[in-house]
């Protein structure tokens, strides 16, 4: 009998304290892993919105060939900021709009253009395109360089 | 006889088991919801560069195809009726398909960039710019002549998106194209 007794093997669970680490470990984990998932999405939502941005800056870049195209001689005489949100000379400053919002380009973004003369027929133009992307501003940026090359 | 040693089975009882089951049933819905948004949001980056991909692979051709090779607007393949020619100031036309929209290229043969079944494809090859993947709508093509004796500038524009029978706003991907550039020749 006192072999017996001594063979019986108590059978007990995990302690209080192996569970809390258990927990502990696993949340951590959990929180690491939500947080990668948040930063991914968000990069991705950025990703989706720079795409669409160059779109719109290249929309820019051939309209205003266009135009120089059409009257080479004021094009290249142009100097200072343009808000490009339309494809029009309409707005001559920087967007000033808060996007989003129905002024905005897309309803979101802000499309713009510096114009610098550099004289001897060449315009220097620093374009841009700035959004709010949750709670930091994004921007875009792309310089052009127009001249009269049928000289 | 000697005492029979017992044997306990210890197994979980029913209160580990739906506890088990319910933080589970609580996390698994969870878990995937984040990887389905995580895979849908990386579908709509890839249609949107697709799209892209196609817009920007149609407007550099027609630009280097026009540019480069053609020499006059016609409304006709045969070559007659010449449009947007300069004679009179502001002449203006154009086509909402393509295919009343001719030009004659620098061998003399008539060319034409049309909508073919919701694909751009340019004649008389009848060669599609664009594949399967996207559809193309609202396509003109437009030339204009804003002076006398001067080449006219022609106009593309077309909306191009991502062929899927999906009307969910987060599967379409859409985007608006036009480019206007000056013959040369």
């Amino acid at each position: 009998m006192a072999i017996f007794k001594n063979c019986k093997k108590k059978s007990t669970g995990f302690s209080l304290i192996e569970v809390l680490v258990f927990v502990s470990v696993l949340n951590l984990f959990f929180i690491m892993a939500l947080t990668i998932t948040v930063f991914s999405l968000r990069r991705m939502k950025e990703n989706e919105h720079k795409i669409v941005a160059v779109h719109y800056l290249d929309q820019l870049k051939e309209w205003l060939a266009y135009e120089k195209e059409k009257d080479g001689i004021s094009f290249l005489q142009r100097n200072g900021a343009y808000c490009f949100n339309n494809l029009d000379w309409s707005n001559p400053s920087l967007c000033s709009f808060n996007c989003p919002g129905a002024a905005c380009l897309a309803d979101f973004y802000n499309r713009q253009a510096v114009f610098s003369n550099n004289g001897a027929d060449v315009v220097n133009v620093s374009m841009s395109i700035n959004w709010i992307e949750i709670d930091r501003p994004v921007s875009v940026k792309s310089d052009v360089i127009f001249s009269v090359w049928e000289k | 006889m000697g005492k029979m040693k017992r044997i306990e089975l210890k197994s979980f009882t029913f209160l580990e088991i739906l506890v088990a089951v319910g933080i589970l049933g609580f996390v698994l819905p969870i878990v995937f919801n984040i990887i389905f948004t995580i895979v849908q949001q990386q579908i709509k980056i890839t249609r949107l560069a697709i799209v892209k991909n196609q817009g920007d692979y149609v407007v550099n051709v027609v630009k280097n195809l026009v540019i480069g090779q053609m020499t006059g607007i016609y409304s006709e393949k045969e070559l007659v009726n010449k449009k947007c020619d300069g004679l009179d100031n502001n002449q203006t036309y154009d086509s909402s398909t393509g295919k009343d929209f001719f030009f004659k290229d620098i061998n003399g043969a008539a060319v034409n960039i049309y909508l073919n079944q919701g694909k751009i494809a340019t004649g008389p090859a009848n060669i599609n710019l664009t594949n399967d993947q996207v559809m193309v709508e609202n396509y003109q093509i437009s030339c204009a002549n804003f002076g006398s004796f001067t080449t006219p500038f022609v106009t593309v524009k077309f909306d191009i998106y991502y062929n899927t029978i999906s009307t969910r706003p987060e599967d379409l991907a859409r985007l608006s194209y036009q480019t206007s550039f000056r013959l040369r020749n």
